[in-house]
């Protein structure tokens, strides 16, 4: 048997050994060489804080009791990790970006940074932990007496007693030293991780090393095992009960919402890809923890005498079996629990106590004041060591009050229950755009009285606040009231009773309060800055610049330190382009970056409010400046919208003034052709006149003159017709109105009725013509006549203007795949540049020439001509006579409109 | 025909071609919620009784079938991990 002296020697060596680690570690943090201590395997091995001496020795028990029930707590968790890329990746980036502190931080930062509701959560979790310390310093006091030989004839409860304290003195002085060793903005505590992290693998090989050697030592192997399985472990009905579902749901609740998971698991994160490890690393821990739980029971319940305690059996298997080396290892691996856990708990209350309770009431004892004007650092790091030594101190005496009712055996689950309150706010938060600080407020307070109700105050048994009577017939005696049937609800197991009750009432109460309140403009914020971490980089909200860089200077000495303000202020001044020893200006980044490091040392909410209180003698909250930048917002949507609207506007302005331009231009092209052509026909028109009149007066006249006279008139008139015939034929070809009559045409027939019809001017200039064979054997389709009307404008045209001597025109041509191309070409001095841009405008007179009776229209009617027939007319230049050419379709039945030109292959 | 075609088809490819990441991540997602949802079905719903039996080695069964599926979620858990992150370029790691 081991001396109880031996034992403690052995523990003050282990618990020496660990100060050591701890020392290590925060020295290599200072230098910055972390190496192990910051690795995924330390993260991943500090989250087994998870697993206390409530589930080191209470799941063998559980088991001795409940069979499988035990494997519930493992699950739980397990799910939570496997499944960290929707919820755990979140909250650990949202926890680095916004430097969240605790749980209670993370819920009052999405909601507007609430500090009520920072409060009542700080409440909640105080509430909800200190039993669960209790639970830890009686597991070490219960095994500390299975050695109490050595206690030294002392009474047990005094001696237990006495155990109990200087546990919590010891662990106290310890999460002291190291948990509150400095305000580091990112609140990591290496020194105590890396302890935690040894703690933790002294745990698993303490109960594998048991485990095995109840299996392969007490037993020949699993089969035998097996074979000693007792009617109590077995279980004869269904395993999936409602208790089952509620056990699992619990303790995957738990492992996100006890503040002493938030803190390893968010707060201590230091990298988001440790975070990828420990998902199946701790779920793999958490597999080896549970693996030999029913072997150990059920050797113990075969060999140790009825009635021992089966919370005990990891100890008191290897202590009859006379392994003392095995039992000191099974000890330490239950005391590592119970510290690991009361550490970490006690560093993560006092986080939440202090910035979230101490710090706002003495900003508010101080308001008149100024807040830089006391040292918030030195009051921050002693209410802190206060906040721990109170909740080791309150979990003493909740140990001491409840000693012997046995009450506390059952507190563990009630715990977890406790602080699942938070998790319908919490789930919302992250997820939900909606959710109010109002119903989260409201959800918690109500989730929280159901809870303490249903579940926390009877667990008392009657010892506080509710008395047994109250708890068994109902406060006042009303049957609707009894805790463990509320309303008739009568649920056969009391947890799962509870569960429903507070967690329903509290979901319902937080959606409905959320969807009849509105969020404030900061909740607003924080809710897309929370909702949509993964989106965006991260905006910031804006504070008051008025600000003095000094005030801020100071208040950072405060809160954070001499070196690391000055770093600060430092690195701010050089990316502001100013000379080291400058102070920066307060630009709202700077200031939104500095609330975020001092919100890593008091909190979101209080770094909020002391950063704000600064600027509050020009009485700007961030809510109102939120409020002006929302109507800000509003204004320059609206005045966007006019300018889209005037833009617009200018738009449609700037068509109709184009489309005046061009109604301008037609009606002025419409006046220049009127007055051509009144022009023309006033020329005819005065002529005929002029002779009629010498007609009608002149009596005396000779035959010969009459006739004379007459024929000029009807010369002239015959003109006229033919002009408006040709006005006519014009308006009508460019309006698409002719009629063509096509057919297939050789082409030698439409020139021979080209030729016939300049025959007179031909003979007289002795010009000549030169058709190549190849066209006058090309056939196309087309209208002959119009065709024949073109070629006698161009070839009259060519010999009028000719000035050689013998004009000559020459045709050639071209085949190509859907057009042929028919070349002109005269032998006279071509047209020059002035003309050539006038020549196909209606009554051009070329400047250098009068048409000899033309009005000019020749050229324009053939052009429209060809265009009708599906082709193009060009005047390509002079060589040296001028070239004209003529493109036409082989075929124009596909073209179905005539008005439609297509595109000649050049 | 032919010419309006083509510039819509191009279109279409080279949106999914940018298109191709995004989407690679939401099958992620969507792959890392399976695992958890596996889970609760293995261990959370009737699904879990069906092994028990009334025969002494009833237990045996179940904690073998827990035990079991639990090592598969364990491993697929690993092998999910590294899936994700080869694909997730954290941010962080550009600080």
């Amino acid at each position: 048997m081991l001396s109880f002296n031996l034992l403690l020697t052995v523990c003050l060596i282990y618990v020496a050994g660990l100060f050591g680690v701890a020392f290590l570690a925060e020295k290599n943090a200072k230098r910055k060489k972390l190496g192990f201590f910051s690795s995924p395997v330390t993260y991943t091995l500090s989250i087994s804080v998870y697993c206390t001496a409530w589930t080191y020795y209470g799941a063998v028990g559980s088991a001795a009791r409940n069979g499988l029930e035990f494997i519930t707590i493992y699950l739980g968790p397990t799910l939570v990790f496997i499944g960290w890329w929707w919820l755990l990746r979140k909250l650990v980036r949202i926890g680095n970006t916004q430097r969240i502190t605790s749980i209670a931080d993370l819920i009052s930062a999405r909601y507007g940074k609430s500090t009520t509701l920072a409060v009542i959560i700080t409440i909640l979790s105080v509430i909800g932990s200190t039993p669960y310390i209790a639970l830890q310093l009686q597991s070490l006091t219960l095994s500390f007496s299975v050695f109490s030989d050595g206690f030294g004839g002392q009474d047990p409860a005094t001696a237990s007693s006495l155990t109990a304290l200087w546990a919590a003195v010891g662990l106290a002085a310890f999460t002291i030293i190291f948990g509150t060793r400095n305000l580091d903005s990112n609140e990591r505590h290496h020194g105590v991780v890396s302890a935690i992290a040894v703690e933790a693998i002294v745990k698993i090989l303490a109960l594998i090393a048991v485990g095995i050697f109840v299996v392969w030592g007490v037993a020949d192997g699993p089969s035998d095992i097996m074979s000693r399985i007792q009617p109590e472990i077995m279980q004869s009905q269904d395993i999936f009960t409602p208790r089952w579902v509620t056990l699992i749901f619990l303790s995957a609740t738990a492992v996100i919402c006890l503040p002493r998971m938030f803190q390893v698991i968010v707060v201590e994160n230091s990298d988001e890809k440790h975070l990828s490890m420990a998902s199946w690393a701790f779920p793999l821990y958490l597999f080896l923890m549970s693996l030999f739980v029913l072997p150990i029971a059920i050797a113990g319940l075969d060999i140790l005498p009825a009635g021992a305690n089966p919370d005990l059996f990891v100890l008191t298997i290897p202590l009859t079996q006379n392994q003392d080396a095995l039992a000191m290892l099974a000890f330490l691996g239950g005391f590592s629990s119970a510290t690991s856990m009361v550490i970490v708990a006690a560093i993560a209350l006092s986080t939440m106590v202090s910035n979230h309770i101490v710090l706002p009431l003495w900003l508010w004892l101080t308001l008149s004041r100024s807040p830089t004007s006391e040292d918030v650092r030195t009051l921050l790091l002693r209410s802190r060591r206060i906040s721990i030594a109170v909740i080791l101190g309150l979990g003493f005496l909740y140990y001491q009050f409840t000693s012997g009712t046995g009450g506390l055996a059952s507190i563990g689950l009630i715990a977890f229950l406790g602080v699942a309150q938070v998790l319908p706010a919490l789930i919302g938060g992250l997820f939900w755009q909606s959710s109010t600080r109002k119903g989260a407020i409201w959800g918690i307070t109500a989730g929280f009285i159901l809870w303490a109700y249903t579940s926390f105050l009877p667990s008392f048994e009657g010892n506080f606040i509710l008395s047994q009577s109250a708890i068994s017939n109902g406060i006042f005696g009303l049957e609707f009231l009894i805790p463990n049937a509320l309303f008739g609800v009568t649920i056969d197991d009391p947890l799962v009773h509870a569960t429903v009750w507070s967690l329903g009432i509290n979901t319902i109460t937080f959606i409905v309060m959320s969807m009849i309140s509105l969020p404030r403009p900061i909740e607003k914020v924080q809710a897309s800055q929370f909702i949509h971490i993964f989106d965006q980089p991260s905006t910031s909200t804006t504070l008051s610049r008025q600000t003095t860089s000094e005030e801020l200077h100071i208040l950072s000495q405060r809160i954070l330190g001499h070196e690391i303000t000055q770093k600060l202020f430092n690195k701010a001044a050089r990316t502001q382009g100013k000379l080291s020893g400058q102070l920066p200006d307060p630009t709202n980044d700077f200031v939104t970056d500095l609330e975020r490091e001092f919100a890593g040392s008091v909190g979101a909410a209080t770094a909020h409010a002391m950063i704000g209180q600064i600027a509050s003698g020009e009485a700007i909250s961030v809510e109102d400046l939120i409020k002006v930048a929302d109507e800000t917002a509003q204004i320059m949507e609206y005045s966007a919208r006019l300018e889209t609207q005037s833009k617009e506007i200018e738009q449609t302005a700037e068509q109709l003034r184009q489309a005046n331009a061009k109604l301008r231009e037609l009606s002025e092209q419409k006046d220049a052709f009127l007055s051509q052509v009144s022009h023309e026909l006033r020329t005819p028109m005065t002529s005929i006149r002029a002779f009629a009149e010498i007609l009608r007066d002149e009596d005396h006249m000779g035959k010969d003159q009459i006739s004379h006279f007459s024929s000029i008139i009807h010369d002239e008139s015959i003109r006229l017709t033919y002009l408006l015939d040709e006005i006519l034929d014009l308006s009508f070809l460019e309006h698409g109105k002719v009629q063509l009559k096509l057919s297939f045409t050789k082409f030698d027939k439409i020139l021979k009725r080209a030729m016939n019809a300049t025959q007179t001017l031909r003979e007289q200039s002795g010009a000549e013509i030169e058709i190549p064979y190849n066209l006058k054997n090309l056939v196309i389709e087309t209208d002959a006549d119009r065709l024949s009307q073109v070629l006698i404008n161009l070839i009259s045209n060519a010999i009028k203007h000719s000035d050689a001597d013998k004009p000559i025109i020459r045709f050639s041509l071209e085949h190509f795949e859907h057009t042929v191309q028919i070349e002109m070409m005269d032998n006279g001095k071509g047209i020059s540049a002035e003309n050539a841009e006038i020549i196909f405008q209606k009554f051009a007179k070329l400047s250098s020439e009068q048409g000899a009776g033309s009005a000019g229209l020749g050229l324009p009617i053939s052009r429209e001509i060809i265009r009708n027939l599906g082709g193009k007319l060009l005047y390509v230049g002079n060589n040296p006579g001028a070239v004209f050419n003529i493109i036409l379709p082989h075929s124009i039945s596909p073209l179905l409109d005539p008005a439609e030109t297509i595109e000649p292959a050049d | 025909m032919s010419e309006l075609e083509d510039p819509s088809e191009i279109n279409l490819t080279s949106s999914n071609r940018s298109e191709d990441k995004p989407l690679l991540a939401q099958k992620r997602n969507d792959l890392a919620a399976l695992l958890p949802i596996c889970g609760v079905l293995f261990f959370a719903t009737p699904l879990i009784s069906t092994i028990t039996s009334d025969s002494p080695s009833g237990i045996g069964g179940t904690t073998f079938y827990i035990f079991s599926i639990w090592a598969a979620l364990i491993l697929a858990a690993y092998a999910l991990a590294r899936f994700l992150r080869e694909d997730d370029k954290s941010p962080n790691e550009a600080d």
